[in-house]
């Protein structure tokens, strides 16, 4: 008797083990994906800027095609979120020579860029409405911004015709500085 | 008048002796037996905005933002004995473009009750009955874009969205 007794509660036991597992045991009912999609585009920043308002003695020693030049503005490039292929940005000035805002002075005084980084990390290098600057950028360069400034020197034959040429406090010469991409 | 009387008294009369006819010999009941299985429950999740989302210029999308609502789940039963508690677990990969990955998280909207997903899950409770419980899905960039990050139109992510329940 006592051993049917031990045999029925273990019977019993037995079959309240599945629905013990299955309170305890935590059970998918259901599952499904939704997915994101994002997009991030090249951030460009491009100033330039004038570093002093200042009209120059086209005379001065500085100026002269052996002098150092006077640095007349500077530009920046900032390139943030760079592209995934490697991309070469231009940077191109277009001027023309200094001239008298007195249209009856028909001196025309020619001159050219030095650019150089503001880091001075690299020496003066030439520029003219011809040869631009260029700044590479690849994907890993994270964030990237560049500053060069550019100084103003004039050429021989600039600096022969100042040397003729009307006294006028008027010559000016707009520079424009762009930026463009492959 | 006193004949009518008479026949008033005799028809009373006959009355009760006709009831007096009716006895009860003997009385049983039947029992109607029944049973409501336990309904079906339904767990759907659908995917309500496929478009291609701007990281850094789109405001809603920013850690400070309201978030962008891409989806949204649902869940019904019926028949439904007793409460039953459940959790929804979401699984987010985060968007990734390359070897770059962005973190973003959920944002589980109850109506207009915005609910970040810092757990990673959310737990509701079915009433007895036929329960519906619907969420609308959101989400949010956990931070601004770093500058760094490569400009790419191919950043994917994804949330897996799973019911279970048991403890």
């Amino acid at each position: 008797m006592k051993k049917h007794t031990v045999l029925i509660l273990g019977l019993i036991f037995i079959s309240t083990l599945p629905s013990l597992w299955a309170k305890t045991t935590p059970q998918t009912l259901g599952s499904d994906t939704i997915t994101f999609n994002g997009y991030i585009e090249s951030g460009l920043y491009f100033s330039v800027s004038r570093l002093a308002d200042t009209s120059y003695n086209l005379l001065s020693e500085e100026l002269q095609p052996e002098g150092e030049g006077v640095d007349i503005g500077s530009w920046t490039l900032r390139v943030d979120n760079p592209p995934v292929t490697e991309t070469t940005f231009t940077i191109q000035y277009s001027y023309a020579p200094l001239k008298s805002t007195i249209s009856s002075i028909k001196d025309e005084i020619d001159f050219i860029l030095l650019e150089r980084p503001e880091d001075e990390s690299s020496a003066p290098v030439e520029r003219n409405n011809i040869v631009g600057s260029e700044v590479t950028v690849v994907l890993d360069s994270g964030l990237s911004t560049f500053t060069h400034i550019f100084a103003a020197r004039l050429t021989t034959d600039g600096a022969a015709t100042a040397m003729r040429a009307a006294a006028t406090d008027t010559y000016q010469s707009d520079i424009t500085v762009s930026l463009s991409a492959e | 008048m006193k004949r009518t009387l008479i026949t008033i008294i005799l028809v009373v009369l006959v009355g009760f002796s006709l009831a007096a006819e009716i006895t009860t010999v003997g009385s049983g009941s039947l029992n109607v037996y029944g049973s409501v299985g336990s309904g079906t429950i339904a767990f759907t999740v659908e995917q309500t905005n496929t478009t291609r989302i701007d990281l850094v210029n789109n405001t809603a999308i920013q850690p400070t933002g309201d978030g962008i609502v891409l989806g949204n789940w649902e869940f019904s039963a019926s028949n439904q004995g007793s409460a039953i508690p459940y959790t929804v677990t979401y699984a987010t990969t985060p968007l990734t473009s390359g070897t770059t990955t962005i973190a973003f998280e959920v944002i589980e909207l109850n109506g207009t009750t915005v609910v970040p997903q810092t757990s990673d899950s959310t737990a509701f409770t079915a009433p007895i009955g036929s329960p519906l419980v619907t969420r609308d899905i959101a989400v949010r960039l956990l931070a601004a874009v770093p500058s760094g990050a490569p400009a790419a139109n191919n950043y994917n992510g994804s949330i897996t969205i799973t019911l279970t329940t048991g403890t």
